[in-house]
C-alpha cells in the first residue's frame, strides 16, 4: 500500500517508544486535558481522556474548558482478581474516581472521572496491587479474554494460564510506562526494541479471546484472534484457531462491516504463542495503515483472501494446520447464582447491570462486594457479560457469602425478566466521546419497557440476548445479539435482529434510525408473533430468521477495492 | 499580574487592552484558586491569550488539587529570580484579591528582593516602597 499513512502512524513512529510529551502534558496546569498527540499515546498506557458531555455547553458559557477527566482501564487477563486487588481498586475508585467501579465487556476494571493531576498517583497505586494498565487501550493486543466460569474442569486453569502467558508475551516492551507513571529512571539506550510490534505497533486494536465450551461468553467469533479450547477427557489438548472477527462499523460507510471470525484449523497447545504471534505480525505487516476505519484484521483478511492469509500463517508457523475439531456451544451468557465446580468448590455469579458496581438505595453492589472481598478467600472473576463471580468458595463458607449478599440487597438481583440477565450496554453518554445515543443510562428504562411487552405475551422468562451500543463501534458486541439497538442520534437507534443464541450468527439491520416509540411498536408485533408461532425451544433470533422477518445473515464477502 | 480567585477579573481588561493597542513587551499572570477544574476563571480566554501570544507567561496555583496546598505566593518564590529580574527591568506589578493574600504576596516579594537583590530586610522594604511610590507596584485588595 502506498497510500498516505494516517496521522496516528506518524505519531507512533515519532513517539520515542510511546513517551511523546506525556510528561509535559501531565505537568501543564493550564489545562485539565492533554496535548492532542498525547491523548493518542495515553491509550497505550491504559487510559483515555474524556469529558463530561452533559456539561460541555454550560462550561463553555462559563469560559471553562470541557470537564476533562480520565478513564483508567486495567489489563486483567481472564478477569481474575484477588480480594485484596478488589479492595484496592475499590478504594482508588472512591478516592480518585467517580461512581464506583466499572466492569467492562472485556473483563477489565475501569475507573472513570480521574482528574489529570490524580492520574499518576492512581496508576502508580494500581501497579502496587500487581495489576497494570499497560496496553489496555491503543493499537496493541488488548485485554485477553477467557471464559470466566471456573467450574467445568481442571483444564480451565490451564487455559487461563495460557491466556496469561500470551498476554505477557504480547506486552509492549517500551519502558515508557514505568518511567512516566512509576518513576523508573530512564536509562539511555536501554529501551528494548519492540520485537513483536516494531516501531509503529499495530495498525489498530487487536482482540484475543479464549472460549471454553460449552459457554461462548467471550463471543469468540467477535475476536480478531479467537481460541476455542479443545478438552478431551478433561485434558486440554489444543485449540481451534479463529481469525478475523470484529464488531466495529462506521455508519454510512459501506466498506465497513461486522465480521465473524473464520475457523482456520486446530493447533496444539504448545503452538499457541507461535501461532498467535504469527497472526499478530501478519496483521502488523499487512494491515491498512492509511485508513483507520479499515485497519482491523478482518479487513486485512478479506483483502488478502482467507486462503492467502492461511498460507502466509502456515509458512510462519512452519506446518500446515489440521482441520478444526468438533465442539458445541450452548449460549453466550453467565450461569447466575451458586454453581458447584468440578473440585467441590462453589462459585456465585452476581448480575451487575452494565457492569456498574455502585450503591443505590436498594441494591448496594459496591458496599456488598467490598464486604465480601474483606472475608472472601477465593478470588473474583469478571465475566465478559460484565458480571462478577465470587469464585472458589469453600462449601462451609457459602452461608457467609449468602448473608452478605442478602444484607446488601443482592440476593434478589437475579429476579426479574430473563432479558435483563443477558443484556449488555456500553458506556456511551455522557462519558464516551464517540457516543451518538444513550446506552448504559438508558438500559434500565428500555428493559422495563421491553419486559412489559414480553410479559404481555407470557415471555417474561424467555432468555433473549439484547444489547445496546451508543454508536456503531459496538463495544457491547451488539451485532451478535438477537435484538440490538445501535445508536444513530440522540434517542434514535438502528434496530438489529436475528443473531443466534450461541454467538455464531450476526444479526441484520431491521429498521433504521427509529425512536423508542417505533422500536416498541416493532417489538410488540414481533413478540406477539414469536409467542404464537415459535417452535418448541426455538430462540427469538432463530425465529425471526426462520419466518423471514430478517433474511438469514451471512458472512459478508469482501468488496474492497484496494 | 497577581490575581488569585476573583482578583483576576481586572487583568482580563489589562490583557484585552494591551492586545487592542498592540502593546509590545511582556506580561505575566499568576492565578490561583482551590480547584483547577471548577474555579479556573476565564480559563478558555487565558488559554487563547497564551496561544495568541497576548499573554507571555501564566503560572497557576490550585490549593486543593494536591496533597500539599499551593498558593500564588509560593509560585512567586519559586520564580523569584525571574520576578526580581522583571522588576529590575521596569515591570509593573499588580496585585488584586483578598487582603490576606495581598499580605502574603508582599512578604514573598520582600523575601525575593532580599534573596535575589542581595539586600537586607530594611533595604528590601525601602525597595518595595519605592516601587509603590513610583507606581510600579499597585495593590487592590479587599
Ligand atoms: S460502542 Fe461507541 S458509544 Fe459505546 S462505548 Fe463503544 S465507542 Fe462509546
Amino acid at each position: 500500500m502506498n497510500e498516505v499513512l494516517s496521522p496516528v502512524e506518524t505519531l507512533k513512529r515519532g513517539s520515542r517508544g510511546l513517551r511523546g510529551t506525556l510528561r509535559e502534558s501531565l505537568g501543564d496546569a493550564i489545562t485539565g486535558g492533554l496535548r492532542e498527540s498525547d491523548t493518542q499515546l495515553l491509550k497505550f498506557h491504559g487510559s483515555y481522556q474524556q469529558d463530561d458531555r452533559d456539561l460541555r455547553d454550560e462550561r463553555r458559557r462559563q469560559k471553562l474548558e470541557p470537564a476533562y477527566s480520565f478513564m483508567i482501564r486495567t489489563r486483567l487477563p481472564g478477569g481474575v482478581a484477588t480480594p485484596a486487588q478488589w479492595l484496592a481498586l475499590d478504594a482508588l475508585a472512591a478516592r480518585y474516581g467517580n461512581g464506583g467501579l466499572r466492569l467492562t465487556t472485556r473483563q477489565a476494571f475501569q475507573i472513570h472521572g480521574i482528574l489529570k493531576h490524580d492520574l499518576k498517583p492512581t496508576i502508580a497505586a494500581i501497579n502496587q496491587t500487581l495489576i497494570d494498565t499497560i496496553a489496555a487501550c491503543g493499537d496493541v493486543n488488548r485485554n485477553v479474554m477467557v471464559s470466566a466460569n471456573p467450574v467445568e474442569s481442571r483444564a480451565h486453569a490451564e487455559v487461563q494460564a495460557c491466556a496469561q502467558a500470551l498476554s505477557e508475551h504480547l506486552l509492549p516492551q517500551s519502558r515508557a510506562y514505568h518511567e512516566i507513571w512509576l518513576d523508573e529512571q530512564a536509562v539511555i539506550g536501554a529501551d528494548a526494541s519492540e520485537p513483536v510490534y516494531g516501531p509503529t505497533y499495530l495498525p489498530r486494536k487487536f482482540k484475543i479471546g479464549f472460549a471454553i465450551t460449552p459457554i461462548n461468553d467471550v463471543d469468540v467469533f467477535s475476536q480478531d484472534l479467537g481460541f476455542i479450547a479443545i478438552i478431551e477427557q478433561g485434558e486440554l489438548v489444543g485449540f481451534n484457531l479463529l481469525v478475523g472477527g470484529g464488531m466495529g462499523v462506521t455508519h454510512g460507510d459501506a466498506r465497513t462491516y461486522p465480521r465473524l471470525a473464520d475457523e482456520l484449523g486446530f493447533i496444539r497447545k504448545d503452538q499457541l504463542i507461535t501461532v498467535a504471534t504469527a497472526v499478530l505480525t501478519t496483521q502488523r505487516d499487512h494491515g491498512n495503515r492509511s485508513d483507520r476505519k479499515l485497519s482491523r484484521l478482518k479487513y486485512t483478511i478479506d483483502r488478502l483472501g482467507l486462503d492467502v492469509f492461511k498460507r502466509a500463517l502456515e509458512a510462519l508457523v512452519g506446518e500446515s494446520l489440521p482441520p478444526p475439531r468438533a465442539y458445541r456451544f450452548d449460549h453466550t451468557g453467565d450461569r447466575f447464582g451458586w454453581v458447584e465446580g468440578f473440585d467441590g468448590r462453589w462459585h456465585y455469579t452476581l448480575r451487575i447491570e452494565s457492569g456498574r458496581v455502585r450503591d443505590t438505595d436498594t441494591v448496594r453492589l459496591l458496599s456488598g462486594l467490598r464486604a465480601i472481598a474483606r472475608v472472601h478467600r477465593g478470588d473474583f472473576r469478571l465475566t465478559p457479560n460484565q458480571n462478577v463471580i465470587v469464585a472458589n468458595v469453600d462449601a462451609n463458607e457459602r452461608a457467609l457469602i449468602d448473608v452478605l449478599l442478602d444484607d446488601h440487597g443482592l440476593a434478589h438481583a437475579l429476579h426479574g425478566a430473563a432479558i435483563r440477565r443477558f443484556a449488555l450496554a456500553c458506556v456511551a453518554l455522557p462519558t464516551c466521546g464517540l457516543a451518538m445515543a444513550e446506552a448504559e443510562r438508558y438500559l434500565p428504562t428500555i428493559l422495563d419497557r421491553m419486559d412489559a411487552l414480553l410479559s404481555r405475551y407470557g415471555l417474561h422468562d424467555e432468555p433473549i440476548v439484547f444489547r445496546i451500543s451508543g454508536c456503531p463501534n459496538g463495544c457491547s458486541r451488539p451485532y451478535l445479539a438477537e435484538i440490538a439497538l445501535v445508536g444513530k442520534a440522540p434517542g434514535r437507534y438502528n434496530l438489529m435482529l436475528g443473531a443466534d443464541f450461541q454467538g455464531r450468527r450476526l444479526n441484520r439491520l431491521h429498521r433504521e434510525n427509529i425512536d423508542e416509540a417505533a422500536i416498541l411498536t416493532e417489538l410488540d408485533v414481533l413478540f406477539a408473533r414469536f409467542a404464537s408461532d415459535r417452535e418448541a425451544g426455538e430462540h427469538f433470533g432463530d425465529f425471526v430468521v426462520r419466518v423471514g422477518i430478517v433474511r438469514a445473515p451471512q458472512f459478508i464477502v469482501a468488496k474492497l477495492s484496494v | 499580574m497577581i490575581g488569585p480567585g476573583t482578583g483576576v477579573a481586572p487583568f482580563r481588561g489589562f490583557v484585552q487592552e494591551r492586545t487592542a493597542i498592540g502593546a509590545s513587551g511582556r506580561n505575566w499572570l499568576i492565578f490561583g484558586a482551590r480547584h483547577q477544574r471548577s474555579q479556573f476563571l476565564y480559563q478558555l480566554e487565558w488559554q487563547a491569550a497564551l496561544k495568541a501570544g497576548q499573554l507571555q507567561r501564566l503560572d497557576l496555583a490550585f490549593s486543593r488539587d494536591s496533597a500539599e496546598p499551593v498558593y500564588v505566593q509560593q509560585r512567586l518564590i519559586e520564580q523569584g529570580r525571574d520576578v526580581y529580574a522583571w522588576l529590575e527591568a521596569g515591570a509593573h506589578l499588580y496585585v488584586c484579591g483578598a487582603t490576606a493574600m495581598g499580605r502574603s504576596v508582599h512578604a514573598a516579594l520582600r523575601d525575593i528582593v532580599i534573596e535575589h537583590g542581595g539586600r537586607d530586610a530594611e533595604a528590601a522594604d525601602e525597595y518595595l516602597s519605592e516601587l509603590q511610590r513610583s507606581g510600579c507596584y499597585a495593590r487592590d485588595v479587599y
